[in-house]
């Protein structure tokens, strides 16, 4: 049951994540902050 | 057989779906950083350089040992080297850290760009997670790889472990070897906008050896940088603090910031009431952790509302520096573990959540929150949680 209960979660999870990864985008671009050339001031 | 609770389900998905955000993260971190390896230039698969602001230890080092220190700060001797290590023009960064830091990083460049990189972020995740590990003794510790503080530490490859190991090691020796524990905490000095609550914080605790080996550590360190780099960074560090404090004022930063002021700022405010309320805040926290130190509760608590109270009350922290964060999910954690407290596990997840969401990726139905600061949220939940949970006046070391 225990075991069950975990495979079920570790499914769901990576179902979840996969979809939201895969439809949302990952832009491992933006992830530094030397170098990154400032936007025009509000 | 004796049903499971609705609460264990919703905590063991919780656990597993982090694991598996930080996990994905990791593994597309890796993949795009791999994709340098074998081309002429270090640009990754998404045009960055591999190891994104590891770059700049690593030219930094090369400046500093084979031409000046001081050329640290020059734009133009910067972007060159970087050319020259990148193999590709990128724009070009400059080194804004004191000279401190700068001593720490000199033997980056004595190796390989690649083989520097995994040893300067292998090593500070051991660490990192030696010290977890010591908070909370459990065999999940390792989990803490996951963490968004961590995850996005590899994933711009800056610092963020170092400061969690020096104020994390610090803490955990103080008790013991008050000298040697403050010495520690003393070295966080090299990123000043962190370490101002540490010589509060021990002053209201009247950890008097604590202070004098942090004291001594930090001024020791300025000395040895003076003694091994001379005068000429020094001055060049102070010339370029205004340009340094203009990073604050950089719209496409306050994103990456889990500050109270960038989150002002993105939330629309205007930066002088943002400041002001910044300001405030670093006020409130700072005598928070002063009643607190002075209260003398155990390590957990002391130590969590210090680690807490170090990103509240700074104007200027990033992403990666959310590594020091996982100190107080280690401790609250391991005391809501050992006390049964399965509602605080559950809303230490939620948090973990919020900041990975916020630190990671929102999740595209969430897109239109994206300016929202969970994060500085959860870090306002997490100090309230650990107040709450602060042991009784009776049972501190000092009456209130």
């Amino acid at each position: 049951m225990k075991k069950m209960v975990l495979l079920v979660a570790v499914v769901l999870s990576l179902m979840i994540n996969l979809t939201a990864l895969t439809y949302g985008g990952v832009d491992l671009g933006k992830w530094q902050v030397f170098g990154t050339e400032p936007e025009k001031p509000k | 057989m004796k049903p499971i609770p609705a609460y264990l389900y919703f905590r063991l998905f919780l656990l597993c779906y982090l694991i598996s955000l930080g996990g994905f993260y990791l593994f597309i971190g890796g993949y795009v950083t791999a994709g340098s390896l074998g081309k002429s230039d270090l640009l990754d698969l998404s045009n960055k350089p591999a190891g994104s602001d590891f770059v700049v230890y690593w030219t930094a080092s090369k400046v500093a040992r084979t031409q000046s220190p001081a050329a640290v700060f020059s734009r133009e001797t910067m972007a060159a080297a970087e050319r020259e290590v990148i193999g590709a023009a990128i724009p070009p960064r400059i080194w804004n850290y004191p000279p401190t830091f700068l001593l720490m990083v000199l033997p980056l460049s004595l190796l390989p760009y690649f083989a520097s990189l995994l040893t300067w972020l292998g090593s500070t995740f051991c660490g990192f997670i030696y010290v977890i590990r010591r908070l909370a003794p459990h065999r999940g510790a390792w989990l803490f790889l996951f963490f968004p503080g961590a995850v996005s530490n590899f994933l711009y490859g800056q610092n963020g472990f170092l400061s969690a190991i020096f104020l994390g090691g610090g803490l955990l020796l103080m008790d013991r070897h008050p000298f040697l524990g403050g010495s520690l905490l003393g070295l966080l000095s090299y990123k000043p906008q962190l370490a101002f609550l540490i010589p509060i914080a021990l002053a209201a605790g009247r950890c008097w050896r604590a202070l004098a080996g942090a004291v001594s550590a930090a001024a020791g360190l300025a000395l040895a940088s003076l003694f091994w780099l001379g005068l000429a960074p020094w001055v060049s560090f102070l010339k370029n603090l205004s340009l340094v404090a203009g990073l604050l004022e950089r719209p496409h930063l306050w994103g990456k910031m889990p500050t109270i002021f960038a989150g002002l700022e993105q939330a629309g405010v205007s930066p002088g009431t943002a400041l002001a309320l910044q300001l405030a805040a670093t006020v409130g926290v700072g005598c928070v952790v002063a009643r607190v130190w002075y209260l003398a509760p155990p390590l957990p608590w002391r130590g969590s509302v210090l680690a807490l109270g170090v990103i509240l009350a700074t104007p200027y922290a990033f992403a990666y520096d959310l590594a020091i964060i996982a100190l107080p999910f280690a401790w609250l954690g391991w005391e809501a573990y050992r006390n049964g407290w399965i509602v605080d596990e559950v809303l230490l997840l939620l948090a973990w959540t919020l900041m990975a969401w916020w630190s990671l990726g929102i999740p595209r139905p969430l897109a239109w929150a994206a300016n929202f600061p969970f994060t500085q949220a959860a870090l306002a939940a997490l100090l309230f949680l650990a107040l709450y949970r602060l042991p009784q006046p009776a049972q501190l070391g000092r009456s209130p």
